[in-house]
């Protein structure tokens, strides 16, 4: 009995004997699985990495005496481990299903192996394949869990950055706002932006608003187009809208770019364009 | 509050009515004003269509909502003689009679989906304007 | 008449409270080519505030009537558009063009008057006919 035991391989050693021919088996199961878009998302290689990562922490893993649970030491590396892999795949748009995929396909690949190399003896390969099953069982949960812990956090952080975009409109003096417009200016912005300017000027009546773009990093096509169009509306509310802060570098790519913004009314420094406003209002600033 | 609404559009008067019921039931999802304004526009345009082009018609407004999403679903139908070049008619600046084509391109820019469908004798235009569930 | 037009000395004022059918709007547009043209009017303001829909038939009438006007040597300016209504007729491709346009009312009547100052003048300089 003792003779025989010791010639039976344990779940670990098999890993490790037979790591190639895993991994292959492995990666057909990921790949030919349908409805993941597993290679879509990322790259073959970066794939077996993630997979030969796994491996090795589970030849610790499968090594514990006690599989119930997987908070002890044992189980430490290959947790860490998953919890990336689950994390980063939440971040690049996995589903939850396909990086589930990722761990419980295992099963199957281990379990040939197993099966061939535990043959004789089948109570002791029902014992294994019950560890093994459980261990992965737990794991395959642990990625769900850090999956759907880190897409909320994606999606809070993306409503974060949505209120602070909510820009601030800055009563200059009776009649005159200004809108700092500071980042990145995508179609969804733009319109936000638009809708505050208006709703500023109507609660402020006022006829002036300064959009200073000094904090716009690039201004393109699409980025001009949107200025236009927030000009334009506020026009329709009967306000004047002056644009300041186009950097010369911004100047010189507009006019490459042929963006004809001929129709808006631009100054160079906020304080040109402040002094524009006050003129249009009948304010005289007087130096004491 | 009710999740379907069905309207009959023979007088330039249903055109009002629909486009009421539109801000009615934005307002009531939650929807703020420019989305409000945007619907109803759109449903302006589309149930004006049928009173210009096809004498009367139908306008169904369904609340739809999933999991994440949720907004109007405006179907507008018809049996006038409906769209004869459709490619044409969604052309930003086709006009026919300074009504149809000036519509369906604009109103198309205002909702986040638009089906048209269109053969002589039938007319089938659905919009839908939906957004994001605010948690 | 649906839309009621008033008159103060020679500037017209009018103000749309009620949601327009076509039919409507085209009624407005004539009674108001009546009335200018019957007061001999040098200035209108046409109150929208009301309006909580523009579509692009209404954004036609409103720039047909604007520019009709303007030919027969009124001034006009609309006044009180509400920003969802601006931001829905920009996005349709129908906004209003050459139109003055003020917040309120009374930037509205000061913006009027503006006008017909610079085209009194106008007027003037080129030593053209001049309506008593």
């Amino acid at each position: 009995m003792a003779k025989k035991e010791s010639k039976l391989k344990t779940i670990a050693e098999i890993i490790v004997d037979r790591q190639e021919e895993i991994l292959t088996d492995w990666m057909q199961l990921i790949t030919k699985l349908g409805g993941t878009r597993t290679l879509e998302l990322m790259s073959e290689d970066q794939l077996v990495v993630q997979a030969k990562g796994l491996l090795t922490t589970l030849t610790t893993a499968f090594n514990a005496e006690q599989y119930v649970t997987i908070d002890t030491p044992d189980f430490a590396d290959s947790v860490a481990l998953l919890q990336d892999i689950s994390a980063s795949r939440a971040e690049q748009g996995f589903t939850a299903s396909e990086t589930a995929v990722f761990v419980f396909s295992l099963k199957d690949a281990l379990l040939k192996y197993m099966q061939e190399e535990i043959s004789e003896d089948p109570v002791i390969l029902n014992a294994e394949i019950q560890k093994m099953n459980k261990i992965i069982d737990n794991l395959g949960l642990l990625t769900f869990e850090t999956y759907a812990k880190t897409r909320e956090e994606v999606i809070l952080q993306q409503s974060r950055s949505l209120m602070e975009l909510s820009t601030p409109v800055i009563r200059v003096w009776d009649q005159i706002i200004m809108l700092p417009i500071v980042g990145v200016i995508d179609t969804v912005r733009a319109t936000q932006l638009m809708e505050s300017l208006l709703e500023a000027i109507v609660s402020t009546e006022s006829r002036v608003a300064i959009l200073d773009v000094t904090g716009i990093p690039i201004i393109d096509t699409k980025v001009a187009q949107h200025l236009i169009k927030t000009v334009a509306a506020a026009k329709m509310l009967g306000a004047e809208v002056i644009i300041t802060g186009i950097s010369s570098d911004a100047a010189q790519t507009m006019t490459k770019l042929e963006i004809d913004i001929s129709n808006v009314k631009t100054r160079g420094s906020l304080r040109i364009g402040l002094n524009e406003a006050f003129n249009m209002v009948g304010v005289t600033v007087i130096k004491k | 509050m009710n999740n379907q609404e069905h309207i009959l559009i023979k007088e330039s008067s249903d055109v009002i009515r629909a486009r009421q019921m539109g801000r009615k039931m934005t307002k009531d999802i939650g929807f703020g004003s420019a989305d409000q304004t945007r619907l109803a526009t759109a449903i302006s345009e589309l149930t004006r269509n049928i009173i210009e082009y096809a004498g009367e018609g139908i306008c169904d407004l369904q609340i739809i909502s999933d999991q994440n999403n949720i907004g109007l679903k405006v179907t507008v139908e018809d049996k006038g003689p409906g769209i004869t070049d459709i490619e044409s008619a969604m052309k930003d600046g086709y006009t026919t009679g300074g009504g149809l084509g000036a519509g369906l391109p604009g109103t198309k820019r205002l909702v986040t989906s638009f089906d048209l469908q269109s053969e002589p004798g039938h007319t089938k235009i659905t919009i839908e304007l939906m957004r994001r569930k605010i948690i | 008449m649906k839309v009621p037009i008033l008159k103060l000395k020679d500037i017209l004022l009018t103000s749309i409270q009620i949601d327009l059918t076509d039919e409507d709007a085209i009624e407005f547009q004539n009674d108001v080519m009546q009335q200018v043209s019957r007061t001999e009017a040098k200035g209108i303001v046409i109150d929208i505030t009301a309006l909580d829909v523009v579509d692009s038939y209404m954004s036609r009438v409103l720039n047909d009537t604007a520019n009709m006007v303007r030919l027969l040597g009124c001034e006009v300016v609309i006044t009180g558009m509400q920003p969802s209504v601006a931001l829905t007729l920009i996005e349709m491709g129908r906004e209003l063009i050459n139109v003055e346009t003020s917040l309120n009312l009374d930037q509205g009547m000061e913006k009027l008057q503006q006008l017909i100052s610079a085209s009194d003048s106008t007027r003037a300089v080129k030593g053209g006919e001049y309506n008593e």
